[in-house]
């Protein structure tokens, strides 16, 4: 009980410093890069919570991320709704969508499902640069924007990465957490205990597409343009290499991990650097898995909890 | 009205036939032992009553009810429960946690006494807080014996509980599953440590390449003919010259 309250009480003392800090100091700059940050910290959350806590490896996260995008900014230019419920429709949509998808390569096991979600967002970029319903190879031009204030927009968006880590604070904490713990370990011995497996993926993976559609379509209106080249491999390896980096099934893991690597990138802004950015990862990637296999935060908590761990 | 019945269960692998017609009836409060060499099928026979593998042919009733094919999780919700020869714990869970799981996923409150009750009897007591991985392989073959009963099922399927217990450990889980079927609890175990099976079980079937070779008692069980062949002919693992 007593370890809980501390939890959130760093939650909120977190999040009221990224609240305040920025917008006391006012650099428009800074607070752009931290809105972009906010939103793939939230693609990271979402990522977590499929690939983390459930242990569903998805290397297609940038599939409900264009997804919402799309979804969103096309809502918000047809029916003319305000941005913030565009972008909430969005997700809704992508969510629908993607379980439908998802539907039939839940029963796959293990990197099955990976190989999946791999190939769903190449099918997607296809699909989109061939429909000039959907702005063809251009994308979506002229999404309005949500506030011409840059600190509302960034606090708007850093509201969204808090809902995202409540999101799944509170789904850990209740039966869903011990439930996808339980198909993580293993599905067969989950199946014997009684858990309805793949309604249970469903739950999770849908929970997990709303938040990283909600992460897109905050994307699309921050740009005020959406294209294909959202559904590129980049969208969807970041995410998980913040989570991995931060901390996989750790709460704020994927929010630290996000700052930590959206600060690399946009401190080593030279060509070459920006060019060779996969090789990059990949390398960020090895180092994590040998020197942090339980990222920062499981590393700071290993050090802090080490003794109060029941 | 018997608690499992199965009627003509076949199932085939390739050419291989598993399981071969097989017919059994378990009254409710039984314990019956299922014995048998290596590949004989029995762990086939577990997997087609809990619903893990389809049969190709044959039914199966559980109370009553016609249950052939359905999912294994609707099986273990309505009280057909099953363990594994091979230990699955949950990993990222607390022994006793792995306990508990079992019934919040059914969204009922557990019964802490009746858990910390096992837990005392098996001897776990004192690790119920450690992950898993700090267990022994006894103390992990226990733990899977102890979620099959956390849950309070009607039937229980419990498949090779004694192998590679010691034999105070095997006395600890006799006591455990012995208060289990007091309560009205139905048991079938799998076991090939047969002295120990012997103790505990009120009935035992004998298979053999997918088929029934023997029903009975346990004392009858090395006077069979077929049982003793099946068994490369020598009466003495049953402990009788």
């Amino acid at each position: 009980m007593r370890r809980e309250r501390l939890t959130l009480l760093g939650l909120l003392a977190v999040f009221a410093a990224l609240a305040f800090v920025p917008t006391f100091f006012n650099l428009r700059f800074i607070i752009f890069i931290l809105t972009l940050t906010n939103i793939f910290a939230l693609l990271a959350v979402s990522w977590n919570l499929l690939s983390g806590y459930m242990g569903l490896l998805s290397l297609g996260h940038s599939f409900f991320f264009a997804g919402g995008g799309y979804a969103a900014a096309i809502v918000a230019l047809n029916l003319g709704i305000p941005p913030i419920v565009a972008i909430f429709v969005g997700a809704v949509i992508i969510t629908g969508l993607s379980c439908l998808i998802g539907l039939p390569s839940l029963k796959l096991r293990g990197h099955f499902f990976a190989l999946v979600t791999l190939v769903i967002p190449v099918i997607a970029y296809q699909v989109t640069n061939a429909l000039p319903q959907l702005g063809g190879h251009d994308g979506i031009f002229g999404i309005p924007p949500i506030s011409t204030d840059a600190n509302v927009v960034y606090l708007i968006s850093l509201s969204f990465v808090f809902l995202g880590v409540m999101v799944t604070y509170v789904v850990v904490r209740s039966r869903l957490g011990i439930i996808f713990s339980c198909i993580k370990d293993d599905e067969t011995a989950s199946m014997a205990c009684g858990i309805d497996v793949p309604r249970y993926k469903l739950y999770c993976l849908a929970v997990s597409v709303f938040l990283a559609g909600l992460a897109g379509g905050f994307y699309a209106f921050l740009n005020g343009v959406i294209s294909p080249a959202t559904y590129e491999l980049e969208k969807a390896s970041l995410p998980l290499l913040m989570t991995l980096l931060g901390g996989r099934s750790t709460l704020l893991g994927p929010v630290v991990g996000a700052y930590i690597i959206e600060t690399i990138i946009e401190s080593l802004k030279v060509e070459i650097l920006v060019r060779s950015r996969l090789l990059i990862y990949s390398a960020l990637a090895l180092m994590i898995f040998m020197l942090f296999p339980s990222g920062i935060v499981g590393y700071v908590r290993r050090r802090f909890y080490a003794h109060t761990e029941d | 009205m018997p608690i499992l019945r199965t009627e003509g269960l076949t199932k085939s692998f390739g050419g291989i036939v598993a399981v071969n017609n097989v017919s059994i009836t378990i009254e409710k409060g039984e314990m019956v032992g299922i014995i048998g060499p290596n590949g004989a099928g029995k762990t086939t026979l577990f997997n087609l009553i809990s619903g893990m593998e389809k049969p190709d042919q044959g039914r199966v009733y559980f109370n009553g009810e016609d249950v052939t094919s359905m999912k294994p999780y609707h099986l273990s919700q309505k009280g057909l429960v099953r363990t594994f020869q091979i230990v699955r714990p949950f990993k990222s869970l607390t022994v006793y946690q792995n306990l508990v799981a079992p019934t919040t996923v059914r969204s009922a409150k557990p019964d802490h006494g009746f858990i910390d009750r096992i837990l005392d009897t098996l001897g776990l007591s004192n690790k119920k807080n450690l992950p898993t991985n700090l267990l022994t392989h006894g103390e992990l073959k226990m733990l899977e014996v102890a979620r099959g009963l956390a849950s309070k099922p009607i039937l229980l399927l419990l498949d090779e509980p004694f192998g590679g217990l010691t034999v105070n450990e095997i006395e600890r889980v006799s006591t455990v599953l012995k208060e289990f079927v007091e309560n009205k609890g139905t048991l079938v175990i799998i076991e090939h440590r047969l002295r120990e099976l012997m103790k505990v079980v009120g009935r035992i079937i004998v298979m053999d390449q997918g088929k029934i070779i023997f029903e009975g008692l346990p004392a009858d069980v090395p006077k069979s003919e077929e049982v003793v062949k099946a068994y490369l002919g020598s009466s003495k693992v049953f402990g009788v010259e």
